[in-house]
């Protein structure tokens, strides 16, 4: 099921405490699933998003306003996520978010260790909440000079479907801790 | 569809009710949110589409 919201009231629920990430996230970039037909994919979304949505080969990419919303092929996924994009048959399929970031520190030091905290940070999120059965990776890509980062996050959250990501994506920026377990492992690449 | 991606919900669920892919027509729902100073409501409004219009993943 394809959701969507129009908020009247925008400054009740957009409120000032809860759009502060411990983790620096500023907002979704991107919403990522892994579908074996993409061509079902494409055919369903055209119906209702016209030419937002473009195909190649290995994807379904929707655009979605100033983020995107991609569906990869297993092989796709596996090549973006390493052994993460790995299905198997006691799970769901896996699916990943990317968020958008800045650092604040303008110097190269400063940008190295506000770096080092992000991953930090990030690191304590995923040993601190060790009960929930989902796998997740988290990639951090920092562009240290740029004062701009990505922090992607591959998961296994149950049911791939649009609705379930946009819930999930939002129950997970409210409550960064929530749903990831001690398994996680996280990958770090610097750009 | 103009509507879907954007700010108007009433005329994306328009929208999908012309594609047939609806879920009904669009839905207006208040809750109250509990803030410091009071309890204002939150107004929105929905349109969603059939879950066999969008396949799984």
């Amino acid at each position: 099921m394809l959701f969507m919201c129009q908020h009247h009231t925008p400054d009740v629920v957009w409120r000032e405490d809860y759009l502060h990430q411990p983790n620096d996230a500023l907002g979704i970039a991107e919403v990522i699933g892994i579908a074996d037909d993409l061509g079902r994919i494409e055919d369903a979304y055209r119906v209702m998003l016209g030419d937002r949505v473009r195909r190649t080969d290995d994807r379904v990419a929707i655009t979605a306003g100033n983020a995107l919303i991609t569906f990869l092929s297993p092989t796709a996924f596996a090549e973006r996520f390493g052994v993460l994009g790995g299905r198997s048959a006691t799970r769901d399929p896996p699916c990943g978010l990317t968020f958008s970031g800045a650092y604040v520190r303008r110097d190269r030091a400063g940008a190295a260790a506000e770096r080092c905290a992000v991953g930090a940070r990030l690191r304590a999120k995923l040993a601190g909440s060790a009960r929930r059965g989902l796998r997740h990776a988290v990639r951090v890509r920092a562009l240290a000079n740029r004062k701009a980062a990505q922090l992607a996050w591959a998961s296994s959250l149950p049911n791939a479907a649009s609705s379930s990501l946009c819930t999930r994506t939002r129950s997970i920026l409210a409550a960064p801790e929530s749903g990831i377990s001690s398994t996680s492992r996280m990958r770090r690449g610097w750009a | 569809m103009q509507h879907v991606l954007g700010l108007d919900a009433r005329s994306a669920a328009a929208e999908f009710e012309a594609a047939g892919v609806a879920q009904g027509g669009a839905l207006d729902f208040v809750r109250p949110v509990d803030l410091p100073g009071g309890t204002p409501d939150a107004r929105f409004t929905v349109a969603r589409t059939r879950a066999d219009a969008t396949p799984p993943a």
